[in-house]
């Protein structure tokens, strides 16, 4: 099943691309100094007056044996520049996950069972602001605050100019300061959104007869939530885990760009605006891969949350 | 609340005006109105009534188990004799703590659906093991699983090591209402309070957890709380009868007498349609529908069903009529 929407993937990103007005030569064409017999010998060069067809089947058919082709803007292997981008991203992602899941899941749990109360109205308000406030805005109020203002974290890149000379604790201590703005920014959206929805989770399972039944035998109030409820709370969690992966890869497109983070978001941006085809393509697929691997594992974990659906 | 320092002898749990509503929609729904009810050591009560009369509220609000945002208990006393130092606790009055040591230890409850009565995604071996855990702090692994597994083999569940291991919904049914009896019984517990046990099965399987059920009985010295639409089951069972209409008992009466002879005439016309092997014709059936409790304001509620109602009846709401062991609600009955 994952192959032909990986095969589906490539060919609606592939059409898009080239039906984008421009082309990787129209730099080129502003120049003075480029005639236009040498445009064309490059459009021919790069394939680029065949037919779309034509030249998507030469593509897919190198992708198939693993050859992404070069970049047009630098000739280096496609696949050498994502991975050199590609821990940069996941270090991101990892961390803002961490982040939406170490505080949606007490949020989430106390809004449930202080449903209605002060509290849960509080965090209600504190976490539909987050929500509904575009995450970019927030990214630049607090690069504003914190970056600017204070001056305690760093704006941009993920490394300081000094890196190179630092201790291993320093480099540690370094990456961590510049990751702090970019991963809160990237969580605040999927912690809104994860809190409320364990939290309408939770308050269906409560009032759930075997929440009651388990209360009937003396089964501690704290237990019940903790153990009874939430065990059975995560299970839904875990199909709207699986949509929250790829959304999280797909937005760091916009948080890269913002922090100047040199991630894979930040690649696709720079290689889209420079009609960077086999780049644009390559990033593509991964980013294809990754959502359905998140899409994967959220079946699995599906799965192994739940014994009803297990196969027997 | 009131303390209460002795109870009439053999006595252990006394429900004294009882009164519960449930919030619905900013209003206050009356469920319960002043019900009051005994229990004897070893014995078993039959509370009947259609359905909607509060039979299951009055279980529920025996363990205090109502949510506190769905409806309260209120006004009433819930005296009850503890196991160990034979002390009456008051369970409508005692603290939260109090109250955990109650439910499952001394009183147990097994509810009508027996596919809800287990976390679907917890095997039923660890949802044994907590419930004792949490009444038997520092237990021998080996004392569980001994408990576990003669009271598996008590209601007819073989082999304990595969029934714990299996998650509820790899069992059936009539297997998981004996092993939800079976877990109502792991603490020991003075009375088990059986809120239509047998309604959601099939009728062979229901005759089959009856007769667990009597079993237990004798075999661990049970009172129950017998609570059925079914009045055949009811008979099968208890050794007195509560009927409940509207949120109030109506009649009250040892079981012998009152199959033979019902004062009330709500009574005689539930018993009336029962149907009977071997007779012919239509079951009789009563007029009307069973008013929701607190419906009617003002005089008898089952007066606009009964054949025997004049203008006092509508007026007057009947007082309790006390004679021997029986009590009924009626003006015109006996």
């Amino acid at each position: 099943m994952m192959i032909p929407v990986l095969f589906g993937i490539t060919v609606i990103t592939f059409f898009i691309m080239h039906l984008t007005p421009g082309s990787p030569v129209d730099g080129l064409m502003m120049s003075p100094d480029v005639d236009a017999g040498a445009i064309i010998r490059l459009r021919d060069a790069y394939g680029l007056d065949r037919p779309l067809h034509i030249q998507y089947f030469s593509w897919i058919s190198r992708v198939a044996t693993l050859n992404f082709g070069s970049s047009f803007r630098d000739g280096r292997k496609v696949t050498m520049k994502i991975a050199e981008r590609l821990p940069a991203t996941i270090l991101l992602n990892v961390v803002s996950l961490f982040l939406i899941f170490s505080l949606a899941v007490p949020i989430g749990i106390i809004s449930a069972v202080k449903h209605n109360k002060a509290i849960d109205k509080i965090l209600a308000v504190c976490v539909f602001a987050g929500y509904s406030v575009p995450s970019f805005v927030v990214a630049l109020i607090l690069m504003m605050y914190f970056g600017v203002e204070l001056g305690w974290l760093p704006v941009s890149g993920m490394v300081s100019i000094n890196y190179e000379f630092l201790t291993f604790w320093g480099k540690v201590f370094d990456i961590a300061s510049h990751l702090i703005l970019p991963a809160v920014s990237t969580a605040i959206g999927g912690l809104a959104f994860l809190s409320r929805y364990l939290r309408s989770s939770m308050l269906e399972v409560i009032k759930q007869d075997y929440i009651k039944a388990a209360r009937a035998r003396g089964i501690p109030e704290k237990s019940l939530v903790l153990f009874h409820a939430l065990r059975n709370a995560f299970i839904p969690m875990i199909t709207v885990f699986g949509l929250l992966l790829p959304a999280l890869i797909g937005g760091s497109v916009v948080f890269e760009t913002i922090f100047s983070w040199p991630g894979m978001g930040r690649l696709a941006y720079e290689a889209i605006m420079a009609r960077d085809y086999p780049v644009v393509m390559g990033v593509g697929v991964i980013m294809a891969v990754l959502t359905l691997i998140g899409n994967f594992l959220a079946d699995v974990g599906y799965a192994a949350a739940d014994p009803r659906i297990r196969y027997e | 609340m009131s303390e209460k320092q002795s109870m009439p002898s053999g006595c252990i749990l006394e429900g004294e005006k009882l009164s519960a509503e449930y919030f619905s929609a900013g209003k206050n729904i009356p469920v319960l109105k002043e019900v009051d009810i005994s229990l004897k050591e070893r014995e078993c009560i039959g509370i009947a009534g259609e359905s909607g009369c509060g039979k299951s509220t009055l279980a529920l609000s025996l363990l205090r188990l109502i949510d506190e945002d769905e409806g309260r208990v209120f006004g009433g006393n819930i005296f009850f004799r503890e196991k160990k130092h034979e002390e009456i606790i008051n369970i409508a009055a005692v603290d939260k703590h109090r109250l955990l040591k109650v439910r499952g230890k001394e009183i147990s409850l097994v509810t009508q659906d027996p596919y809800t009565s287990f976390n679907p995604v917890i095997k039923l071996y660890r949802q044994f093991r907590e419930a004792y855990s949490v009444h038997n702090p520092g237990f021998e692994e080996k004392d569980f699983f001994l408990r576990v597994s003669s009271l598996l083999e008590s209601v007819n569940l073989y082999p304990p090591e595969k029934i714990l291991q299996s998650y509820p919904h790899q069992l059936s049914g009539g297997m998981l209402q004996r092993a939800s009896l079976a877990m109502a019984l792991l603490n020991e517990p003075r009375i088990l309070i059986a809120d239509e046990p047998t309604s959601s099965l099939d009728v062979t399987i229901q005759k089959k957890i009856m007769e667990t059920l009597k079993n237990l009985r004798s075999l661990y010295n049970l009172s129950i709380i017998f609570i059925s639409h079914d009045l055949n089951l009811i008979s099968e069972i208890a050794d007195r009868v509560y009927v409940l209409y509207a949120g109030k008992v109506v009649e009250t009466a040892p079981s012998a007498e009152f199959f033979k002879d019902p004062y009330h005439p709500y009574s005689a016309v539930l018993l009336k349609s029962l149907p009977k092997l071997g007779a012919r014709g239509r079951i009789a059936s009563i007029p009307g529908r069973a008013p929701q409790p607190g419906a009617i304001k003002k005089g008898c509620a089952f007066a606009p069903r009964c054949s025997y109602a004049d203008g006092e009846c509508f007026r007057n709401e009947p007082p309790l009529t006390r004679s021997g062991e029986r009590e009924w609600a009626c003006l015109k009955g006996k």
